[in-house]
């Protein structure tokens, strides 16, 4: 910031500037998504199945989602308010989420088309809904920091 | 109009802007995003700290020290008023005072 430039208005441009540049800043790491969707679609594969193969398969559902909330417990370094986000952002990143669900349901419908097992079903279902999450999870952090223009945090 | 000279210090400011969108921030994300160095972020997080205006916590995650940065409920309010005035000021440019530095 400069030394010398502290009108008002620079100030209240630097704050907006100051927060937009640690939203930047602040990235999830790219395998969050997919190993949310990895532990549902692990949870999915066990309904399917019976017995110690079901208790097993449950049991490694609970053990990817409990390490995905420790991993990104210990590479998150801020927690953000929620009203850092405006409605737009929300909207965008809404959007987002519901396109995951559109994409695994397109490809459950094509492949249900195959008529391949429900297992193997549900794996490639999971498979491409975490591809496709880690593939766009960027540009949607670019689209929702683009959202937050504007505002001022208090 | 008084702007909280404890906050409109340009370094603090920044240190401030950043705090108020967070719940807790660690230490060396918000040297990293302010691009500033430990001994100017220390010496800044300690004078906000005295002022009331931030809390500083030490930890672990697993072996590794951390330091977390928060504002406290007084540092949020000195906050809001601070944009308050800001936002007051420039919606009435037509103030006769010229705006003086206070720190």
């Amino acid at each position: 910031m400069d030394q010398n430039a502290s009108s008002p208005a620079e100030a209240l441009a630097e704050i907006q500037r100051t927060q937009r540049s640690a939203y930047a800043h602040q990235h999830l790491p790219i395998w969050y998504t997919p190993a949310f969707i990895a532990a549902v679609t692990l949870l999915g594969i066990g309904t399917e199945l019976h017995g110690a193969a079901r208790s097993g398969t449950l049991a490694a559902a609970a053990l990817v989602l409990g390490l995905a909330v420790a991993g990104l417990s210990r590479t998150t370094r801020v927690r953000w308010r929620a009203r850092t986000w405006t409605l737009a952002a929300g909207a965008e990143f809404g959007a987002w989420v519901a396109s995951i669900a559109v994409v695994m349901g397109v490809t459950g419908l094509a492949i249900g088309a195959a008529d391949y097992e429900p297992i193997l079903q549900r794996a490639v279902i999971g498979l491409v809904g975490a591809a496709y999450s880690a593939l766009t999870l960027r540009w949607i952090e670019r689209r929702v920091l683009a959202r937050t223009a504007g505002k001022v945090v208090r | 109009m008084n702007l909280d000279p404890v906050i409109h210090a340009p370094v603090r400011l920044q240190i401030v802007s950043l705090l108020a969108a967070a719940t807790e921030a660690e230490f060396s994300f918000v040297r990293d995003s302010l691009e500033i160095s430990d001994s100017v972020l220390s010496k800044h997080a300690s004078a906000l700290e005295n002022a009331g205006y931030a809390h500083i916590r030490k930890g672990h995650v697993g072996k590794r020290p951390r330091t977390w940065l928060k504002l406290t409920d007084q540092g949020r309010a000195a906050f809001a008023d601070y944009v308050t005035t800001l936002q007051q000021i420039v919606g009435h440019p037509l103030t006769t005072e010229p705006h003086q530095r206070t720190a």
